[in-house]
């Protein structure tokens, strides 16, 4: 308790201003509020002060504010993904292990299970964060517009898969020693790119998975929502994994250094 | 009396280290031990190996052969040592110092109390700050701090936690003559009330002098022990002689508490004589 509490301490020193993920939910809102279907023409539908997609839905507005929403949700999707992920979470990460960033918490009442536990939250409190309001999102979208939250709900499950793979993989590889920025901005391009390459990866290698491979995008252009729920659950899981493992490593780490002061 | 392992605070033995490419190792078999209570000097010319062997302490780097042992565990950068004060430039790149570039100063100074959560230590804070000039300097980011405002911090941060041990890399370095004057304040003040180990690497014969009671000079990657700087004298104060041989902390610190003691109306009379005339001091 008295890690978590520390890790917590020094989180919420550096780290005490979310209004970045409010910046999105509003963003959001404000695509639910001002969505509006005009009928162009028959059977086809368009988006009233967007001209992003004209639709053919075959005459079923449902299905048509739900593509509506799977493509809002991509726009959000890749703001924060390539505006926060990197600059917020992955940098912060790959940051956290050099010696300017770590040696005065080494001189202060911590351990390296802290420090852990304090690279987890970098990844996990924004992950939830965003979690929880791009569902609050969802939820406004499916009363305003009268559409099934299930139907919607699936790509919120994407982008916490992405930020918790992504934070993930830059805590595994930012651990490996070395005094080279150049090495540690790699990392961060890396951990941002190994779960699209997954994608990549699973059209041209492992077919056979395709039910269950990971995957982080909002939607598929072949499937939609929950089809592909399987695979936005197996980067998450990959993502927790991970993240236990880093953990669990340190904690031996600490019990081992304990044993030997003993 | 050579201090034993149990009893010691820092125990290097058969240290070498080199850097990659060089053609011979920096440090050569280094052996040092020390005690609670210790204070260290450490000399030597440019580039003989004094901060490289700090970092090394620290665990920033690793040796090529030989141990390190602080407060009983073997020195690496997994281990974490709250009761060590650091201050000086740890950095890989020149003038980094050591401190977290995106953090403002009220950030890291209220990190540091949060993880404390005593009363003593965010007053002890404010203090320091004031006396430090940071206070106005709160909210800037450490990174748009200059090289002598983030010393400034880690002198700061080391005071604010007051270590058992404390690593000195050319503290003074590039701080100004009032704030140079408040540190070594603080300096003397902590070994007058605690048990304060000291690891002082410096240029200047003065400060070595006048914090530390052991000398060793590093050269040619050897770490040698080296006579120090005493002065023979006599002090006189209401017709009462005491002689002494001290160096020239232990005869400020004389002189000092005399005129605390409040006997300065009364004439005080200082003789000195330098054991060594020849060296600057």
């Amino acid at each position: 308790m008295h890690d978590i509490r520390s890790a917590w301490i020094i989180y919420k020193n550096h780290f005490p201003a979310v209004y970045q993920h409010w910046s999105v939910i509003t963003s959001g809102l404000l695509m639910t509020i001002f969505t509006v279907f005009t009928h162009v023409e028959k059977e086809q539908y368009g988006v009233f002060l967007f001209s992003i997609s004209v639709l053919d839905v075959s005459g079923d507005p449902i299905s048509a504010l739900q593509l509506v929403f799977f493509d809002y949700f991509s726009i959000v999707w890749a703001v924060v993904c390539i505006g926060f992920v990197p600059v917020k979470i992955l940098v912060p990460v790959v940051q956290s292990y050099t010696v300017s960033n770590s040696l005065w918490l080494r001189l202060a009442p911590t351990n390296i299970f802290t420090l852990a536990l304090y690279r987890v939250l970098l990844v996990m409190i924004p992950s939830l964060s965003f979690g929880l309001m791009t569902s609050l999102w969802c939820g406004v979208f499916s009363l305003v517009h009268g559409i099934p939250y299930s139907m919607i709900v699936y790509p919120v499950y994407s982008l916490l898969a992405f930020i918790l793979f992504t934070g993930s993989i830059s805590i595994l590889m930012a651990g490996r020693p070395t005094t080279l920025m150049e090495v540690r901005y790699a990392y961060v391009f890396l951990a941002l790119i190994i779960p699209v390459l997954f994608l990549l990866l699973k059209n041209k290698l492992v077919y056979k998975f395709d039910g269950i491979f990971p995957f982080v995008f909002p939607y598929r252009a072949d499937k939609l929502g929950f089809e592909t729920l399987p695979g936005t659950i197996t980067a998450i899981v990959m993502g927790v994994v991970l993240i236990l493992f880093v953990l669990g490593i340190n904690y031996i780490r600490i019990l081992s250094q304990k044993n030997q002061k003993q | 009396m050579i201090p034993t392992q149990s009893t010691s605070i820092l125990v290097i033995k058969d240290l070498v280290f080199h850097y990659p490419n060089a053609s011979k190792p920096i440090l050569d078999k280094v052996n040092l031990a020390i005690s609670r209570g210790d204070r260290i000097g450490i000399i030597g010319g440019n580039g003989s190996g004094k901060s490289t062997l700090s970092k090394l302490l620290l665990g920033i780097y690793k040796p090529k052969s030989g141990t390190i042992s602080l407060f009983g565990k073997p020195a690496s950068w997994r281990v974490h040592y709250p009761d060590v004060g650091y201050i000086g430039d740890p950095g890989h790149n020149a003038q980094e110092l050591g401190l977290p570039t995106t953090y403002t100063i009220r950030q890291i100074v209220d990190t540091l109390c949060a993880l404390y959560n005593t009363d003593e230590i965010k007053e002890k804070s404010a203090m320091l700050l004031a006396n430090l000039g940071l206070t106005e300097l709160s909210s800037r980011r450490i990174a748009n701090l200059s090289t002598g405002e983030r010393k400034r911090l880690m002198v700061c941060l080391t005071f604010l936690q007051m270590p058992d041990f404390i690593i000195l890399d050319e503290p003074f370095d590039g701080l100004d003559e009032s704030i140079i004057i408040f540190i070594k304040s603080l300096l003397a003040n902590a070994l007058a009330d605690h048990t304060l180990t000291l690891f002082l690497i410096s240029h200047s014969k003065v400060e070595i002098d006048t914090f530390t009671n052991q000398v060793y000079r590093l050269q040619e990657g050897i770490l040698q022990h080296e006579p120090q700087h005493f002065f023979t004298g006599e002090l006189k104060v209401d017709d009462v002689s005491t002689p002494f041989t001290e160096n020239t902390g232990q005869v400020m610190g004389r002189m000092i508490k005399l005129l605390e003691s409040g006997k300065n109306n009364n004439q005080i009379i200082l003789h000195l004589t330098s054991d060594n005339p020849s060296k600057d001091a």
